[in-house]
């Protein structure tokens, strides 16, 4: 583990006027790791993304990209580091430019980077692209617009268009949840092949079932912190953190009993103007106690054997909640037998 | 068994686009009972908001509609758009995708509302407000919310308070259309409570049509699955789950994620549907299908009883005179 | 093969049709093109349709409209007709140049402070404002009066005293366009300024500097007829303002002979009127969001749009 993360975050803070929406964020994704990020929206997930690869300025914090810090660069400098890490956006309908056919969107980083010299040479780097991003027969959609191609197929010209210079890191902002249900286990597996082909990933989700399906890694972020780090298998069969057993339990199940009302965890995430004082998780928390008000809480290690898997929680009772027996903990660990206290009138303001 | 609430025969849409007609809802049948939540599941361009929008009669004027809707036995269909005017909300309600859309950005959420239980309640001002803040209640909502405007909510309080509104009139059938997808999944809890306490309170129908096969299944009874503007499969919703019988469904079934067999992998299905509208001879799904054999790509299926129970399937592997088996 | 064939034929067929479909759909936009174009020839081929030039007296002042002269004599007893040909030359050149000149400097400053904001965009558009608030018309006359009533005076004054207007509407679409996602992945991915406005911010303003050049064209040339009118141009060259503002300060009026003034002056209607819609058709016809009126349903849009391009 001496070689260089080729994305490091450390200490990334973004703030949009007096809102920090990104509160000290740190994560290192290796070549050949997937790393995928969940949480509601607002929790700072996307700011975390736009921030990665330069299109908003964090006020504090790094972002190394194989060591060189993207924050600081400037000029041929950041270029260059903007040439390793690509975005893909989470509207493909959006994310292309809807005058430009899909050999000039693919075509067009080589452009900026003046990368493959001549037309023919660019030309073949951009159908070995397409090809790489699953799109058969690349040469017969060189001159089609982006209106017609369907959304799985403008997600992968994206993509496409994201690894024709060959980055080192792809930060994906949910990249399938425009995408119909029947094509996305494609594109999925499409980041987990490029993956496998050494890239590193982040992938911003709001999915936990399906990010821990494909990731290596899974951070649970909320209110702009990450609450919970851990391997899939960690994170899905012990939840340790309560906000993540919370979202683990609000995942839709079919073979849910009817009888049992549906847990829901009541209230909304905090105003990011008003936080509370302590744990910010606290007045949705249903194991809280009173010195979570006094605690700001860190991310302390679970399972210190490896380093690199360590299993993660902010929470100052994480230990007692990973030690207790199941029948202990109010929020159960899975998600398909859970006997949670209905909160009657969920949602109310706080 | 209750009589049907809200009864769904042979309703088709065309659009009008260009020189041709696009034919975008085919032969869409379902009913529904009182206080039955129904499902209608299928992906972008299948037709199911379409029957929803024909449904509530809120069309564009470039689309026509065949085919009967009845609500309590009596076609609101039938003499034009008038009479849809006038039974719309009282006996058919629906809740969008977008409140934030679907909600005056100027008004307060308690004005909003009481304007649409004013045509049920009428006259004075004490039992409109009143309603106002029972069905905030009923959603889950501190009647304090009637005072707040759209910007001012959350989005999950936004679309409660859109089934507030829907509500208020107490209609027969509820139709929500899509009301979780920009949602989270704690706030989609909330959401999808709101509506299911709602619906059982009043007793009402519920439409609920999603892509979503987890919320379709967490909420709906039974559920019709829809594939290029045709229903190809309707069950009661463990039939649907654990036993499907058109392709389609299986595959959509093995390409929805599940926390319960999140070790399977997910299947995607190879393809794209066929542009909406445009009619083809055979089966729809032919071209995507993995079963696929002779009549297939040439005539058209019919719909087949499947098992003893109500489930109903459209594809030609389930014809009684095909020699193939499933 | 064949496949990819076909798609690259009818993919042509699309782009060079574009406009002819978009005329056969929007019967306004090929009658704005006709016209402005007819004009346009007309005036170009006037040295061979009256090669005697303007001004030349062929009979007595103010004789009505026969076969001989379709339009009537004028006050020097030349032909109207001729004279309202040649007139269209200087009228359409003031209207052209003029226009480019309201639009190039209306861009540039609405798609610069647009695009990049802050200090920029205050700084340019407190000048755009300053430009909309000062009464045009009394600073066009002072200019004019203080330079000068050469030709090329006339179009500097009109054209840069109009663009405030387009200025405004291109930094709203500008700023618009800039928020949108293929724009900032250009930027994410590395891209220049100057190539994420060329290559993705101009042509999404593109339709709205097509209309607006149409429309200043109109205004220009109404301008340069109200600059005539008053005497603040140089009364020489013949042009449709030129020849009301004679026929007014030489008693046409007073003699009947409506068949001077009405000519130059349904001109300038015309061409206003054509500029106009022209310039909202085109719009219209560039950014096809502006004519659906679908269901307020994206899918719905998008099914549309399938069903379509097949």
């Amino acid at each position: 583990m001496t070689k260089t993360p080729a994305l490091e975050i450390d200490g990334l803070t973004v703030r949009y006027g007096a809102k920090q929406v990104v509160d000290g964020l740190s994560m290192t994704v290796r070549g050949g790791e997937l790393v995928a990020v969940v949480g509601e929206s607002g929790c700072g997930k996307t700011s975390t993304a736009l921030a990665s690869v330069g299109l908003v300025r964090p006020a504090a914090g790094t972002v190394r990209v194989a060591g060189a810090d993207l924050v600081q660069a400037r000029g041929r400098g950041r270029r260059g580091i903007l040439r390793s890490i690509q975005l893909i956006c989470q509207d493909p309908y959006e994310a292309l430019d809807p005058r430009c056919t899909v050999g000039e969107v693919v075509a067009e980083p080589l452009l900026v980077h003046r990368v493959g010299g001549s037309a023919p040479a660019r030309r073949a780097l951009v159908i070995e692209a397409l090809a790489r991003a699953g799109i058969p027969n690349a040469e017969t959609y060189l001159d089609r617009y982006p209106h017609e191609l369907s959304g799985g197929q403008l997600q992968r010209v994206a993509i496409a268009a994201a690894i024709v210079l060959h980055p080192l890191v792809l930060i994906a902002d949910e990249p399938v949840s425009m995408l119909d249900v029947s094509l996305r286990a494609g594109v999925l597996r499409l980041f987990a092949d490029l993956r496998d082909a050494g890239l590193a990933i982040l992938m911003i989700t709001h999915d936990l079932v399906t990010a821990a399906q494909y990731a290596d890694r899974v951070a649970v972020m909320y209110a702009g912190r990450l609450v919970e780090e851990g391997s899939p298998e960690a994170v899905l069969r012990s939840p340790t953190h309560p906000y993540t057993r919370a979202l683990l339990a609000a995942v839709p199940n079919p073979d849910r009993s009817r009888d049992v009302a549906r847990p829901i965890l009541p209230g909304e995430p905090p105003d990011l103007l008003d936080l509370p004082s302590g744990c910010r998780f606290r007045p949705r928390c249903p194991l809280a106690q009173e010195s979570c008000a006094q605690t700001d809480p860190t991310l302390e290690t679970l399972t210190p054997e490896r380093v690199a898997d360590a299993h993660r929680v902010a929470c100052i009772r994480a230990f007692e909640l990973d030690h207790a027996p199941p029948g202990d903990v109010p929020l159960t660990r899975a998600g398909s037998s859970v006997e949670v206290p209905v909160a009657q009138d969920g949602g109310r303001p706080d | 068994m209750t009589a049907p609430c809200l009864e769904v025969r042979g309703l088709n849409v065309w659009l009008r686009s260009g020189e041709r007609d696009l034919h975008l809802v085919r032969d869409v049948s379902f009913t529904v009972r009182s206080g039955e939540r129904f499902g209608l599941i299928g992906e972008s361009g299948c037709g199911k908001t379409t029957t929803l929008m024909a449904l509530m009669g809120l069309l564009s004027d470039r689309a026509s509609v065949a085919g009967d809707v009845l609500v309590d036995g009596v076609d609101i269909l039938g003499d034009g758009e008038r009479d849809v005017r006038a039974h719309r909300w009282r006996d058919i309600a629906v809740v969008f995708q977008s409140a934030m859309n679907a909600l005056n950005p100027v008004q307060t959420v308690g004005r909003q509302i009481a304007e649409a239980a004013g045509r049920m309640v009428g006259g004075s001002e004490v039992p409109v407000r009143r309603r106002v803040s029972d069905v905030l209640e009923l959603v889950g909502l501190r009647a304090e919310v009637a005072e707040r405007y759209p910007h001012e909510l959350s989005g999950g309080m936004r679309q409660r308070v859109a089934i507030a509104m829907a509500v208020v009139c107490e209609p027969r059938v509820l139709l929500a259309d899509e009301p979780t997808t920009a949602l989270d999944v704690i706030v989609q809890a909330q959401v999808l409570t709101a509506l299911e306490r709602a619906c059982a309170e009043l007793g009402a129908a519920l439409v609920l049509v999603s892509h979503d096969m987890g919320v379709i299944g967490e909420v709906c009874d039974r559920a019709a699955v829809m594939y290029a503007g045709e229903v190809v499969e309707t069950a009661e919703i463990d039939t649907l789950y654990h036993d499907p019988a058109h392709p389609y469904t299986q595959l959509l079934i093995a390409a929805s994620p599940s926390l319960a067999h999140r070790d399977r992998e997910l299947v995607s299905i190879a393809g794209t549907p066929p542009a909406a509208g445009v009619a083809v001879p055979g089966c729809g799904f032919v071209a995507r299908c993995p079963r696929h054999f002779g009549p297939c790509a040439s005539s058209a299926p019919h719909v087949w009883p499947v098992g003893s129970g109500m489930q109903r399937v459209r594809c030609h592997l389930y014809d009684s005179a095909s020699k193939v088996r499933p | 093969m064949t496949e990819s064939l076909a798609v690259r034929t009818a993919h042509g067929a699309r782009r060079g049709d574009a406009l002819w479909r978009g005329v056969r759909r929007n019967p306004g936009l090929g009658l704005g093109i006709a016209v402005l174009l007819a004009l346009g020839v007309i005036a170009t081929l006037a040295p061979l349709i009256f090669p005697a030039g303007s001004g030349l007296q062929v009979g007595e002042s103010y004789a009505a409209p026969s076969s001989g002269h379709l339009l009537g004599l004028d006050d020097g007893g030349a032909d109207v007709l001729a004279e309202l040909t040649w007139g269209a030359r200087i009228s359409l050149l003031v209207g052209v140049c003029a226009g480019a000149i309201t639009v190039l400097v209306g861009g540039l400053v609405g798609l610069l402070s647009g695009y990049f904001g802050g200090w920029l965009e205050q700084m340019l558009m407190r000048v755009t404002d300053f430009f909309i608030v000062i009464p045009v018309l009394p600073v066009m006359i002072i200019i004019a009066a203080l330079y000068g009533t050469r030709l090329v005076n006339t179009i500097l004054i009109i054209g840069l005293l109009s663009w405030q207007s387009t200025a405004r509407v291109v930094r709203a679409q500008a700023k618009s366009v800039r928020e949108r996602l293929f724009v900032r992945r250009a930027r994410a991915m590395g891209a220049g300024h100057a190539r994420t406005l060329l290559r993705h911010v101009l042509p999404q303003v593109g339709p709205l500097l097509a209309a607006s050049t149409a429309l200043a064209i109109g205004h220009a040339i109404f301008f340069e007829a109200a600059l005539r009118f008053l005497g603040l141009a140089d009364s020489n060259t013949t042009s449709w303002g030129q020849m009301i503002a004679d026929a007014f300060q030489r008693g046409a009026t007073n003699a009947g002979a409506w068949w001077v003034l009405l000519p130059p002056g349904l001109a300038i209607g015309l061409v206003v009127l054509m500029t106009t819609v022209l310039g909202r058709r085109l719009e219209q016809h560039m950014n096809p969001r502006l004519e659906v009126s679908h269901l307020g349903l994206r899918s719905f849009r998008r099914q549309h749009a399938a069903g379509r391009s097949r």
